[in-house]
């Protein structure tokens, strides 16, 4: 049985308290745990952390809070109601206006990289992509990871909406200190 | 009658059916906002802004994903806005549930305080990383779910989830070595 090293047993320990392991996967990390103190302490820290992540649930606010909160759920669907023989053709509308700043900001981001205002430009284009999933649904996403120097990661994620064969594409990039560029 | 029949009948005018997509998923909606958002107010605030979403949107829902999926969708990036306005924050109201009340003092200290340390790195992490962390953890979604919420594929979720578990590990040990 080939023996795994402590990045293998670190990226397994995680998986064999999430998802678990195969069966050969377990007798290879079991192995690694015989020899290796680290790794042992490592699983232990581990198990800890997601232990106390799943125990750390707010409990439920309890029956006057849903009272209140269906009530004021209910005046607020009513005040939309009232407002809504206009507003989906307003939405139509906003819809194209908004597809078009969509490619606009993609594009002012592109080339404003150097301009001290770009994340306002960024946090447009976030919004309004924000607004167009809500509209018309999840849009596609594809997502890596990159590992760079000093334990850093990025996240370079494409992603694409469509509607009525008008397509747009664009990506972000999401280093650790979640600094996100577009 | 089940969500997707609820939905035909909103669209063709039957105003109740969305009030009983309301009363079903009202609950666990709103729970998973508070529990990534720690305040009760933020919380009611931001699942009925989702629902008047729906409510606006739902002529035009294609019904590509179930109502369910679409509705969460809506949900991650309304608490997505919420935190660009304003950046998670360690919320210190660790309640006395979580704590063992037979442990002695000292341990029931030091309890609350590993505690606080986890919620201070989870605010501090990636939003990917942390949405994925906690979708993972306290929605027990799997990861093809999370991915189709969240954007991305199904192993960048499982890698989030990795990095997430390892940088909240690291900052307690960090600590660890302080004291």
């Amino acid at each position: 049985m080939k023996k795994i090293n402590c990045f293998m047993a670190e990226e397994w320990i995680v998986k064999a308290l999430d998802e678990g392991l195969a069966p050969e996967e377990r007798l290879r990390l079991d192995e690694h745990l015989r020899e290796c103190p680290a790794c042992r302490r490592m699983r232990e820290a581990t198990e800890k952390v997601i232990d106390s992540v799943a125990g750390d649930v707010p409990a439920d606010p309890g029956e006057e809070f849903w009272t209140r909160y269906h009530q004021s759920l209910a005046a607020r669907l009513r005040e939309k109601h009232l407002q809504s023989p206009w507003w989906s053709r307003w939405q139509v509308a906003a819809a194209f206006v908004l597809s078009g700043i969509v490619i606009i900001s993609i594009g002012l981001a592109h080339l404003d990289q150097a301009v001290k205002d770009r994340p306002q430009g960024r946090q447009v284009a976030v919004e309004v992509v924000n607004e167009l999933a809500d509209l018309y649904g999840p849009i596609q996403e594809e997502a890596s990871s990159y590992a760079a120097s000093a334990g850093q990661t990025f996240t370079l994620a494409t992603s694409q909406a469509s509607y009525n064969g008008a397509v747009a594409s664009w990506f972000e990039v999401e280093d650790d200190s979640d600094q996100l560029f577009m | 009658m089940d969500d997707a029949d609820l939905v035909k009948a909103f669209k063709n005018g039957d105003r109740e059916a969305f009030s009983e997509l309301v009363k079903r998923h009202s609950r666990p909606l709103t729970m998973m906002i508070l529990r990534m958002v720690r305040s009760e107010e933020d919380a009611k605030d931001i699942s009925q802004t989702v629902f008047l979403k729906a409510f606006e949107s739902m002529p035009r829902f294609l019904m590509a994903s179930s109502f369910k999926s679409w509705l969460y969708s809506i949900a991650l990036n309304a608490v997505k806005d919420h935190f660009r306005k304003r950046r998670p924050e360690f919320v210190d109201d660790i309640s006395e549930h979580l704590v063992d009340s037979s442990a002695s003092a000292l341990e029931q200290l030091e309890t609350r305080r590993r505690m606080g340390l986890i919620r201070e790195a989870i605010a501090q992490l990636p939003e990917r990383q942390r949405l994925t962390l906690q979708l993972r953890v306290y929605e027990e979604m799997d990861y093809e779910e999370i991915a189709r919420l969240i954007g991305g594929t199904a192993n960048g979720a499982r890698g989030n989830f990795f990095h997430a578990t390892r940088a909240v590990r690291e900052k307690l040990e960090l600590h660890d070595e302080k004291d």
